[in-house]
């Protein structure tokens, strides 16, 4: 078993490969008596198309890693677990990304059983056609509560003006469509080919004892095969290119909304460290937009915005940055937005204010046992180890090279939505 | 955890030391009885302080101000608990051991800035950002319709519990809003300072109590307070007659609440029992309305229940298709029967006790659990979190059965879905 210590945070994580091939990371803490277990798939919505063993590639219909999701942790047909988890007082949960599948336990009684409830449930699945029929009335009727979200419909719109051909495309529930589309067959390939043993990891976060559960999870995973499938994404390919450069549509919302998105290709940034890439362009982007910026009190000050918030979404070979303001005044606002990012300028102490901020954020990622579960993951996804040197990396971080990134970006390569309230 | 009051001559310093926080909050509590055109005023308040004061007069220079301390931040929020409104100003820094000692001074400062030292001429706040947070108010209070869950929540709750504190909403009071001034809310904010309780509540790992004390001592130092009452928290029993209501908007799904009153609860069941009933019924993995909407009939994607306090009621809420309305409701219906059936209700008991457990323990995770925890205590008598535990623990199968007994129907809502598939994505 392996401590990785976090430099300079005080703050430490194990990792142990078990012989099958599973990984599993473990933080103990006694400042809070709960826990919080997760088993996670690196499956998500993203893969689209795929082949195994070289054999001829094989489609995924959109809304399949949802799908199965559901019924890894489907209760109803297995009374056993079910009545198990309500002995336990557990809150089980799961939840489906682009990047990962997840299946996760919370709770404060005995931990070792709560362990070997969520991995029987996640190595013993049970699909049938009945079973799959009644779950599309579910999934259909969880398709229709995000639908009614106007956020959900401006997103999609979003995505389909930026890029051509990205998984984000998808809708990750799947449309009523392909809900009715997936079936027992694919579930079940999809479940064989991609919860394999090497791409699965385990994290335990809380009140537990390390030792016993390292004993256990040995014990338990010599009945687990080793398996691994030589299997090739087939990646769509996406240019740079926006696909619409400017759209109005109408919503049902109060007042209208202008979305500002950028598409910046990952390889224009030339930061090696991919972290360290995703640092400065959190920076950068926090420096242009967040309450603190120049165009956030402008905006404010001249009424052109009443609000103001942007992400970035990791896409594939490209980030995904959007700008979502609410104004009575569009157009003037696409005005002053395009004028203001034409070569946008980021001082000194702005950058050195950014560090002490990104301090606290660094810190606080410590602060819940479901916080720690939650870092170690996007570490496993993005990078496949865990990063222990965020410290180092923080104070790594210049001007110069700050400078340089944002240099790099093409600010050019926007798409504008503009979202009308509907009549 | 320990927790520590001291009784000041113009406010109460609660402190929670305790090390399982990285970070140490500081929150300053303005209570008063409620009053509903008090509302209007504070949400007005909390959103001016926030935005400048004297010596920071822009938003941004505020925000630049807590990034140079490291993140410290100041929220302000407000609500009512009970028969009592409040406003709640809340400082968050990270632990000085983290970053340097000076940022305990700094941080409260901050506060202080926000607090005592608003951005005020001719009596009025900064008119600028004053417009500019009462029109954000405006639309967003316009902007809840176009959330089904939202607007349909407001509505249901207008019914139930006429007439009582909870039934507020500013969604009701727009046109209110719209013709406030500007040194009204000025004045309200000097009558707020002078006259409400001030409870204040620092939590975290707090190794030198005498030094934050002394900085709340000069913070507080020139405000007058004249506080000298006793607030009452209860509300009497709700009085709301048994009716159905529908409404259409555009939307796919259909968003549903039933609210139930109980008859004659004592402390006990209010305290205890309550909790269990709630958990059995639609509060946990499993509750009896998921198995029985959700998963046995495929009508739902989530469906649960939660317990309102002062006044005491039992809601249950779920979306699902407007055609499914009638089954779902004679299925609701069949599981509230079934709460009153020691069979069923057995099968679930000691999940909810071990889910109760569970849901004890975040007290020590959760500062505005605390927070709330200390607070109810200034007003009625609540029992510690381990006292509570081992009450809950006792609670028996027929003491749920006895109170499955007290339950009355009152107001169904139905906010009717009326989108076609074809005007979806």
């Amino acid at each position: 078993m392996k401590k990785i210590v976090f430099n300079n945070l005080d703050e430490y994580v194990y990792e142990e490969k078990l012989s099958n091939g599973v990984r599993v990371y473990l933080y103990p803490t006694d400042k809070t008596k709960n826990f919080y277990m997760t088993v996670s798939v690196k499956y998500g919505g993203k893969i689209k198309e795929y082949s195994v063993n070289g054999k001829k590639s094989h489609k995924i219909i959109p809304g399949t890693a949802h799908f199965l999701e559901h019924k890894v942790m489907n209760f109803t047909s297995r009374k056993t677990a079910s009545n198990k988890i309500n002995e336990l007082g557990l809150y089980a949960n799961a939840y489906t990304s682009f990047d990962i599948t997840n299946y996760n336990m919370y709770g404060s009684k005995d931990p070792i059983a709560s362990l070997k409830l969520l991995l029987d449930l996640f190595y013993n699945i049970n699909i049938t056609e009945e079973n799959v029929k009644s779950e599309k009335g579910i999934i259909s009727e969880e398709f229709k509560m995000y639908n009614d979200n106007p956020n959900f419909r401006i997103n999609k719109q979003i995505v389909n003006n930026v890029f051509k051909n990205s998984y984000l495309k998808d809708i990750l529930v799947g449309d009523l469509t392909q809900i009715n589309k997936i079936n027992v067959k694919e579930l079940i390939k999809v479940y064989n080919d991609f919860y394999t043993t090497n791409n699965t990891f385990i994290i335990i976060t809380g009140n537990f004892n390390l030792e016993e559960t390292i004993k256990f999870l040995k014990d338990y995973m010599k009945d687990i095969k080793s398996s691994k499938k030589d299997i090739k994404i087939i990646k769509q390919r996406e240019s740079k290119e926006i696909v619409n450069k400017y759209m109005e549509i109408e919503e049902s919302i109060s007042i209208p909304r202008v979305i500002y998105s950028l598409k910046i290709k990952k390889n224009d940034i030339k930061i090696s460290n991919k972290i360290l890439k995703r640092f400065y362009l959190n920076f950068i982007f926090s420096s242009l937009f967040s309450n603190t910026s120049d165009i956030y009190e402008n905006y404010k000050n001249k009424s052109l915005m009443y609000s103001m918030s942007y992400d970035i979404t990791d896409a594939g070979s490209y980030y995904l940055m959007n700008l979502k303001m609410i104004t009575d005044r569009p157009d003037e606002l696409i005005k002053n937005i395009k004028k203001d990012l034409n070569k946008p300028f980021i001082n000194k102490a702005t950058f050195l204010r950014k560090k002490k901020m990104f301090l606290n954020n660094l810190i606080l990622n410590f602060e819940n046992i479901e916080d720690v579960e939650d870092m170690i993951s996007n570490h496993i996804i993005r990078v496949n180890h865990i990063i222990n040197n965020l410290y180092d990396l923080l104070k790594e971080m210049n001007y110069v090279d700050m400078k340089k990134v944002v240099n790099s970006i093409n600010f050019d390569n926007y798409s504008i939505l503009k979202v009308n309230v509907k009549k | 955890m320990e927790y520590k009051k001291i009784v000041k001559e113009k406010y109460n310093v609660h402190i929670i030391n305790t090390n399982r926080f990285k970070t140490v909050s500081l929150s300053v509590i303005f209570s008063n009885e409620f009053n509903k055109n008090d509302m209007p005023y504070l949400n007005l308040l909390t959103k001016n302080l926030i935005s400048s004061t004297k010596k920071y007069k822009t938003s941004s220079s505020l925000a630049i101000l807590g990034e140079e301390l490291y993140g410290s931040s100041v929220s302000a929020s407000f609500g009512v608990n009970g028969n009592i409104e409040r406003m709640m100003l809340s400082l968050e820094f990270l632990n000085p051991k983290y970053t340097e000692h000076s940022m305990i001074k700094e941080s409260i400062f901050f506060l202080n800035e926000c607090l005592f030292n608003p951005n005020v001429s001719n009596n009025c706040f900064d008119n600028n950002y004053y417009e500019i947070n009462k029109n954000n108010i405006i639309n967003g209070l316009k902007s809840i319709k176009d959330n089904p869950y939202s607007y349909a929540f407001i509505k249901y709750k207008n019914e139930m519990y006429k007439g009582t504190p909870i039934s507020y909403n500013l969604y009701n009071d727009i046109k209110k809003i719209e013709t406030i001034k500007n040194e009204d809310v000025y004045k309200f904010y000097l009558k707020l300072i002078k006259s409400f309780k001030i409870d204040i509540f620092l939590i975290g790992n707090i190794t030198n109590e005498n030094e934050y004390i002394k900085y709340l001592d000069k913070m507080f130092s020139k405000n007058e307070n004249n506080f000298n009452a006793k607030l009452n928290y209860e509300i009497n029993t709700l009085n709301v007659d048994k009716k159905t209501l529908k409404e259409k908007r555009k939307f796919s799904q259909s968003q549903l609440f039933i609210g139930y009153t109980f008859e004659d609860l004592t402390d006990y069941e209010k305290k205890y029992v309550l909790t269990f009933y709630n958990a059995i019924l639609g509060g946990i993995n499993n509750s009896l309305l998921f198995t029985e909407i959700r998963e046995n009939n495929s009508l739902c994607y989530s469906i649960d229940s939660f317990i309102t306090r002062e006044p005491y009621s039992l809601v249950i809420e779920t979306e699902i298709d407007k055609s499914n309305y009638d089954k779902g409701v004679k299925l609701i219906d069949e599981v509230i029967k079934k709460m009153k059936n020691k069979k069923d209700v057995e099968l679930l008991f000691n999940t909810a006790r071990e889910h109760i457990n569970t849901s004890l323990n975040n007290f020590y995770d959760s500062i505005i659990t605390m927070i709330e925890h200390y607070y109810k205590k200034e007003f009625c008598d609540t029992d510690d979190i381990e006292t509570r535990r081992e009450k809950f623990m006792n609670v028996s199968l027929e003491d749920i059965i006895k109170l499955s007994k007290k339950i009355h129907k009152k107001v169904t809502y139905l906010l009717e879905g009326d989108m076609n598939e074809k005007d979806s994505i």
